[in-house]
């Protein structure tokens, strides 16, 4: 193998064990000095690629999977309820008439129904969101890190309070619902969403977010504030 | 459909990384990278019971992503930078040395002018690991013709590397 020979193969795969590289690398001190350089800006070249990787990448791509999978199934769910519309239409009137939702329910259904909101990645200011939550009466102090998405939206029979934060997993969905009472705190899981229900003095508070989210961190940012 | 659910999460959390990482180096730009991850595994998804083996995970990502990297670029009309085919796929003639003073930095600034077609093995190889047969079979091209763009692609590297350290020396 002569010195051509070998820098061509060092250039294409540096890493390479190859024995007869291994002996010529011994016999020949150019094509020694050539690899050690070789290496070394090998090995910065290797240090440069490794950029820094978004923070809860894989949660977000997790979430989007999930958002797909619930938009698929009301697609899906849709169908079926258009083919048994009529009996629904009347079966349903009854059913309003005389039964309400657990409010665990009401909950899943507003996020999934509002699904396009996990995906905003905005940066609410605090006088902005103190402005959107104006016609609900709701005040709320500072809150670490970015919030996405702040709304007043209507939430079964009243208007409530929408908010979409930044957490460690991915995003957080906090629903204020004034006027809807709840007896005791409820923790739940929900299609890969955990959640918790807390009653305040004014309604409740719900606190939707990723598997694995610290929901007593933002538990303890929007309630002492509310 | 747990059980794919479970193996997609796994293929998500397990290669988002370095899949990102891959898509920035081809596209440098970190909006277009994570759209290029997100798009991936909708696709991963969709032909998830495709996947062989989870041996064969990483290149079958790797793949798509590619695809679809390339299929961007093709919508959006921009025009990467190009070598003559005449002399892409033939070996450099002269012996090279590198130069001995450098910063990660200069690397960094050289690596993002590298044209693509030297650019993207050079990155499948210290990515992903690839040898110079798994990266022909990923960019469908021969592994001649792999070796020599690595080839060049440490050649050009050395090149610019030489050129900014005779800049230097002028100021």
């Amino acid at each position: 193998m002569n010195c051509l020979e070998y820098r061509r193969l060092m250039l294409a795969q540096p890493r390479s064990d190859r024995s007869d590289l291994r002996e010529h690398r011994q016999a020949c001190d150019a094509c020694a000095r050539f690899t050690e350089e070789l290496h070394s800006v090998e090995h910065a070249v290797r240090q440069s690629v490794k950029v820094p990787v978004p923070e809860s990448l894989a949660s977000r791509v997790m979430l989007r999977h999930e958002m797909r999978q619930a938009q698929a199934a009301r697609r899906h769910r849709t169908v079926w309820a258009m083919a048994a519309s009529l009996v629904l239409v009347v079966a349903g009137a009854w059913f309003i008439n005389h039964y309400q939702a657990p409010l665990q329910t009401v909950v899943m259904q507003h996020i999934e129904n509002e699904i396009a909101h996990l995906g905003e990645q905005n940066d609410v200011s605090p006088g902005e969101l103190q402005r959107r939550f104006h016609p609900i009466g709701i005040s709320l102090g500072k809150i670490e890190g970015p919030i996405h998405y702040a709304g007043v939206c209507p939430i079964r029979d009243s208007l409530g309070g929408h908010l979409i934060l930044a957490g460690r997993r991915g995003p957080v969905t906090v629903l204020f619902m004034p006027g809807e009472s709840l007896s005791q705190r409820q923790e739940f899981t929900h299609t890969g969403f955990i959640g918790r229900l807390i009653p305040t003095e004014y309604g409740s508070v719900s606190i939707v977010g990723m598997p694995g989210e610290d929901l007593g961190k933002i538990e303890d940012q929007v309630l002492p504030s509310v | 459909m747990p059980r794919e659910r479970d193996t997609f999460e796994s293929l998500v959390y397990s290669y988002a990384g370095d899949l990102y990482r891959f898509g920035y180096g081809l596209c440098r730009q970190q909006q277009l990278a994570e759209d290029l991850v997100q798009e991936t595994f909708l696709r991963a998804w969709k032909a998830l019971p495709s996947l062989r083996s989870p041996a064969a995970a990483q290149s079958w990502l790797f793949t798509i992503l590619r695809r679809e990297f390339y299929r961007t670029l093709t919508r959006s009309g921009k025009d990467e930078q190009t070598i003559s085919l005449d002399d892409m796929d033939t070996l450099p003639e002269t012996l090279v040395s590198f130069p001995t003073e450098y910063s990660n930095d200069q690397v960094d600034e050289i690596l993002k002018g590298l044209p693509l077609s030297y650019r993207e093995p050079l990155l499948l190889q210290v990515l992903g690991g690839y040898t110079c047969d798994e990266i022909a079979t990923i960019m469908q091209i021969s592994s001649a013709a792999v070796m020599t763009r690595l080839c060049r692609a440490r050649q050009q590297l050395r090149h610019l590397l030489d050129i900014r350290k005779s800049g230097a020396n002028d100021l």
